[in-house]
């Protein structure tokens, strides 16, 4: 496994140096920056004991007050990202190159002391299955404070009060009743909002969400995202949104970053990405959903399917299901390109530009 | 098997379902949830029918009723025997099921060939090397080859599998499938694609589907007709056209704005979505969260038709259309 591992990383070590670097002036630049991924690279160890590379390469900055999607079809590694953030990977995944940057500190070489300080108070996370997440025979109101009393040290009365305030906060309207409940009699919307509550009472930094609405009815979801959005505008809590709809990503975010088979495709404000999205596989997304228009007609589908993990990639994983594919993509994968305005995109379709672009170098 | 055959393939009439709460023997309690109200609807010969609504509403109740998984009141007929009296092996050439995790659907130690040779096997069609030609002939004709036969489960990819789940549904030629979120556990460009086959492989043979989803854009994209489900009973039914661009029932138009779409930045409606009352046992299913009721509200009112003269029946539960 060991040695598996060692040579899944030298292989990344060797390839061509494709992003700015983590020493640029382009990072010191921006204090905006709240957490940072840098050459990001995860192993999931597969059956046979070798190693494949989930999230390759991966680098992106999160700025502050920023709701920041990661959008992608499943084995993307948009959930991976997200758990290597919180420390949360399973055992055979293993962080095998690259930095996470938060607060001035590498998340990834933190000890298990450290992180229980910052998970819960600066990081949280909500997950798509409230239920699971929630303990069954826990009350409410007891499980809520329980995130309190751990990092903060306040009276009883006080976390009574803020869990009490949190819920009302969240669109709970008997709270007082709701403190008393188990999950089980809470409806699933309802769940999930005691969830955000639990997520947010320490005020976090960053809340990370990974398909936190896929779970819920299209009303609910509609209320979700709504209280998503105010937590991110009234406390300028900075939101990582994982999310597999497009038209979710949408509703709530700034910008995007567009994730395949383990690597990042395009990135750029919502706009860019769903107006004038750049990346064949984007565009290819964003076609195959049906909508008013395309009644009965086909779809244009991309053809093809997601390469499972532990399946050898070409150096542009999309390559395979491409329609534009060239040689040059089976054999080198594309550097990052940018399109003006943070708009960027990893294909090699389009020109590499001078060193004016530096800026344009990292999601 | 003839498509050309005038007539409804389904007609649910008047069906009606519950489900008892919890506790055993003595203990059971007495009270009854309903959850399907008097729900009636016809599905005409190669006609695509969608039904959607929210989680909880019934309409997954009512595929399993309509499959004979579930007891019911009421009278389910599918292609003019009544599902009470036909034994389950007559209706299984008549009505399949394609469900939505083809993984839980399929046998991990079968191959593919063998679970989609078994309803032929079990019907007693053909010889067993015209068995294995029927297979690689559905085979190809969902988007794979023949030599998927000799594969298992776990060697397909999500997409695959539901697949292979269209093939063995079809396999017995019934003239009505209910797929049941067919496509929801898929991922997007996968799902595009079975979206595709359903319209193709529907040119090719004649059937007529009952498509349940909770995507309203998803079913519009794919079906002649649509009927909105809320709370057990259905609130709206119509032309897929007039259902999803003229929606008459503030729940479908709710449901509508509620859908999040990347051409719009924000909700079409916002008023719809933040409207709650108090709920009054006895009233309209939406009352409670309706933006127009008043006091007639608070009885339930009658499925109406409100299409214009000359147009397709559009039927709409509300008092005030």
């Amino acid at each position: 496994m060991r040695e598996s591992l060692q040579t899944g990383n030298k292989h990344t070590k060797t390839g061509p140096s494709r992003y700015v670097p983590a020493d640029s002036p382009y990072w010191e630049a921006d204090d905006n920056v709240v957490l940072s991924a840098e050459h990001l690279t995860l192993h999931v160890r597969n059956r046979d004991g070798s190693a494949s590379p989930a999230v390759e390469d991966v680098s992106f900055n999160v700025r502050r007050g920023e709701i920041l999607g990661i959008v992608g079809e499943s084995g993307c590694g948009k959930s991976l990202t997200v758990m290597a953030i919180m420390g949360l990977l399973k055992p055979d995944v293993k962080p095998t190159g690259g930095k996470i940057i938060f607060d001035g500190r590498d998340l990834l070489a933190l000890t298990g002391k450290e992180r229980e300080a910052i998970n819960g108070r600066d990081l949280s996370i909500i997950y798509q299955e409230p239920m699971t997440s929630l303990n069954p025979l826990m009350k409410i109101g007891k499980q809520l404070g329980e995130a309190v009393s751990l990092h903060e040290k306040v009276s009883k009365e006080e976390i009574r009060k803020r869990t009490l305030d949190l819920l009302t906060e969240v669109g709970i309207q008997d709270a007082e009743a709701c403190m008393k409940a188990y999950p089980h009699q809470l409806s699933g919307g309802m769940r999930q909002r005691v969830m955000i509550a639990m997520a947010t009472i320490c005020k976090p930094q960053i809340l990370l969400a990974d398909e936190p609405t896929t779970a819920l009815d299209v009303t609910t979801q509609a209320h979700v995202l709504d209280l998503l959005k105010r937590i991110n505008r009234e406390y300028g809590t900075t939101i990582l949104f994982i999310s597999h709809d497009l038209g979710v990503i949408n509703r709530i975010c700034d910008r995007v970053i567009v994730m395949y088979a383990g690597r990042i495709c395009e990135a750029g404000t919502t706009r860019a990405i769903l107006q004038d999205p750049r990346h064949e596989y984007t565009r290819g997304l964003i076609r195959s959903i049906p909508t008013r228009d395309r009644k009965g007609e086909d779809l244009p589908c991309i053809p093809g399917r997601v390469p499972p993990v532990e399946e050898k990639k070409d150096p542009c994983p999309f390559a395979p299901r491409c329609g534009r594919a060239m040689d040059i993509c089976r054999t080198s994968a594309p550097s990052v390109r940018g399109c003006g305005g943070g708009h960027i995109v990893y294909c090699h379709l389009y020109p590499v530009k001078g060193k004016g672009e530096k800026k344009g170098g990292i999601a | 098997m003839n498509g050309k055959e005038s007539g409804d393939i389904l007609r649910v009439e008047h069906v009606s379902n519950y489900y008892s709460q919890g506790g055993l023997g003595i203990l059971r309690k007495q009270e009854k949830n309903q959850v399907l109200q008097d729900v009636s609807l016809t599905i005409g010969r190669d006609e695509f029918f969608g039904l959607v609504g929210e989680s909880g509403c019934g309409k997954s109740t009512l595929g399993n009723a309509i499959l004979g998984l579930i007891p019911y009141e009421g009278t389910i007929t599918v292609a003019g025997l009544d599902r009470a009296k036909v034994s389950r092996k007559e209706f299984t050439r008549h009505i399949q099921a394609v469900f939505q995790d083809p993984l839980s659907a399929l046998n991990p130690r079968k191959t593919i060939g063998f679970t989609m040779k078994e309803p032929l096997r079990a019907h007693d069609i053909g010889t067993e090397e015209e068995r294995d030609q029927m297979v690689a002939r559905m085979l190809e004709r969902v988007g794979l080859d023949a030599s998927y036969a000799a594969r298992y489960p776990r060697e397909l990819s999500g997409g695959q599998r539901q697949r292979v789940c269209i093939g063995a549904a079809l396999i017995l030629q019934p003239e009505l499938i209910i797929a049941d979120e067919a496509t929801s556990a898929l991922d997007v460009s996968v799902g595009a694609q079975i979206l595709n086959l359903f319209r193709t492989i529907d040119v090719e043979r004649d059937f007529s589907m009952l498509f349940i989803s909770h995507n309203l854009n998803v079913v519009y994209y794919l079906c002649d007709r649509i009927a909105v489900m809320y709370k057990g009973s259905i609130v709206e039914m119509g032309t897929a056209d007039a259902v999803y661009n003229d929606p008459l029932h503030p729940y479908t138009r709710l449901l509508l704005t509620a859908i999040p779409d990347f051409e719009s930045e924000n909700y079409k409606d916002r008023q719809l979505l933040e409207r709650f009352r108090p709920p009054s046992p006895g009233s309209c299913a939406f009352y409670h969260r309706c933006p127009h009721a008043t006091d007639k509200c608070k009885k339930v009112p009658d499925l109406r038709n409100k299409a214009m003269k000359g147009e397709e029946e559009h039927l709409v539960r509300c008092f005030y259309l």
